[in-house]
């Protein structure tokens, strides 16, 4: 039997995956506190790879991880063909428009300067909305653009919003939800397709569970 | 593929164009008839662009004149470009090509080498068969470990028609199911009326197994005409492969196979080998109904991506 690859991220959403893997007796073997990026899960069969969160739809694309595990708004912006097979409950937050307090967003008339990581996901939520952008990306420290006037608003990722505020900044539209997702590859969907649904079945189990 | 040396370069080639002469040799063996079909399309002309991906994914060529020509992204509707003008009712046919075809992906153009099989005009069930043979022929050749995946374009078009949809609500359901979603799908069809058929589309992505399973699962379900008309399709084939004695271990029927869902009228299908992350083989049943002519002419073909082939090969070092 073929070994399944997980790709997992560094960081909280890694550590949330990890311990609802635990939780259906996989992966007991992942140390976050170690300094390897892979395990292997002799029992399961499972190997597990940390990974940073922008790779992780990468090593899954390509086929070098079966499944992963990542944030909507990185499948949203990287446009990659994966699958997107199941909703998991933590990595909450939003994708939200922002700007000064009373910005106005849609205006037919004028051209909005957005700033944003998100180019893709910007470009496509504006065009579905009829509003005219022009793009300025920025790899961080996003919240700045506004407040120095190199844009009208920004489209970020928000959690509790305490960033925005402490910049004088408002969320003016919430875009849409964001939550931790697994994806698949396309062909380890078809050759390992019952290990995955039945971890994934497993998961949904302990989540109705509301363990 | 990348070399490192003129004669791994001249060795890939000649490995190329011998497993393309395998493969043309069983063709020819099945009486299919080799067709060179023109790279350069008139972009008026390509009458099947309409049910074709989208058109921003052609290579365009504007000519002194102002004239607009495609560089070949399929090479089935170039064929078609070539013969309808002149079919004949009752006149059928069996085709297979080799060549290249053009698609652009944000600002790259892809070159892709293709090779594949049509039967034109040829009775339903029998072409579907025979393809349908032809195909588990090639991919049982170069490995056993593949999947050869069976849909039908008529049982997911038969749900899709009891929502009257439109065109932003229709791809953002196709964009869910090609991405295997289910949750979202079913968040998102929340919007529509709670009936039995809304329920069968949340389902459609676990409509997966053998032939058999998913036609059990789907007993006691509601069916229109169209739905009807797949089922019937895939009760056909699994009867044909249960007579035939084809070993249905690597046969997996997926009702969620939304790729080029309105060009197809029947049977479709993909296959894969373990070690490719694409594609092999896909193709289908794609009926003509070309102005001028009439009946519906039966038309059924698969192409083959050789290069993903050569390259599952030499990973195995099988070549």
């Amino acid at each position: 039997m073929d070994t399944l690859r997980v790709a997992l991220p560094k960081g909280r959403i890694g550590k949330d995956s990890v311990d609802l893997f635990n939780k259906i007796n996989i992966g007991t073997t992942v140390n976050l506190k170690s300094r390897k990026l892979v395990f292997k899960d002799e029992k399961n069969n499972i190997e597990f790879v940390l990974l940073k969160n922008a790779d992780v739809i990468t090593y899954v694309e390509n086929g070098v991880a079966d499944i992963g595990v990542v944030g909507k708004d990185m499948i949203i912006e990287s446009q990659k063909d994966i699958y997107e097979l199941h909703n998991l409950k933590f990595g909450y937050c939003n994708m939200c428009i922002a700007g000064k307090e009373n910005k106005q967003i849609y205006n037919r008339d004028s051209v909005l300067k957005v700033a944003t990581k998100f180019t893709n996901s910007a470009k496509e939520y504006f065009s579905e909305k009829g509003q005219d952008i022009s793009i300025i990306k920025l790899n961080g420290s996003v919240e700045l653009a506004p407040v120095l006037g190199l844009t009208d608003v920004i489209v970020d990722i928000v959690e509790t919003g305490s960033t925005l505020k402490a910049n004088g900044l408002k969320i003016l539209e919430k875009m849409y939800p964001i939550n931790s997702m697994i994806i698949c590859n396309k062909i380890s969907y078809r050759f390992k397709y019952k290990k995955i649904k039945d971890i994934i079945e497993k998961i949904k189990i302990i989540e109705e569970r509301g363990l | 593929m990348k070399f490192t040396s003129i004669k791994e370069e001249i060795e890939y080639s000649k490995k190329r164009y011998n497993l393309k002469k395998d493969i043309e040799e069983l063709l020819l063996d099945k009486n299919y008839i080799n067709y060179e079909s023109n790279i350069i399309v008139d972009y008026n002309l390509d009458i099947y662009e309409k049910n074709q991906s989208k058109d921003r994914e052609s290579v365009k060529i504007i000519g002194n004149n102002g004239n607009i020509s495609i560089l070949s992204k399929d090479i089935t509707t170039n064929i078609l470009n070539n013969l309808m003008p002149n079919w004949e009712k009752d006149y059928s046919v069996k085709l297979f090509y080799y060549g290249k075809t053009f698609k652009r992906t944000n600002n790259k153009i892809n070159e892709i080498r293709q090779m594949g099989a049509e039967c034109i005009g040829v009775d339903t069930l029998d072409s579907d068969k025979e393809i349908l043979n032809l195909l588990i022929s090639i991919m049982s050749k170069y490995s056993e470990e593949y999947i050869v995946e069976i849909g039908t374009s008529e049982y997911l078009k038969g749900i899709l028609n009891e929502f009257y949809l439109d065109e932003i609500e229709y791809n953002n359901i196709i964009n869910y199911i090609n991405k295997k979603n289910k949750e979202d799908l079913a968040e998102y069809m929340k919007k529509f009326e709670n009936t039995e058929t809304r329920k069968m589309l949340v389902e459609i992505t676990d409509m997966r197994g053998s032939i058999d399973e998913v036609i059990s699962k789907l007993k006691n379900n509601y069916v229109n005409n169209k739905m009807e008309k797949g089922l019937k399709e895939l009760k056909e084939i699994s009867n044909f492969l249960k007579s035939n004695d084809i070993d249905q271990k690597n046969i997996i029927c997926d009702l969620s196979m939304t790729s080029s869902l309105n060009y197809y009228s029947g049977l479709m299908f993909k296959s894969f080998y373990k070690e490719s992350n694409k594609e092999i083989i896909k193709g289908g049943r794609y009926d003509i109904d070309y102005d001028g002519y009439g009946d519906v002419i039966p038309a059924i073909g698969f192409s083959i991506e050789i290069d993903e082939l050569l390259r599952s090969l030499y990973k195995r070092r099988k070549i």
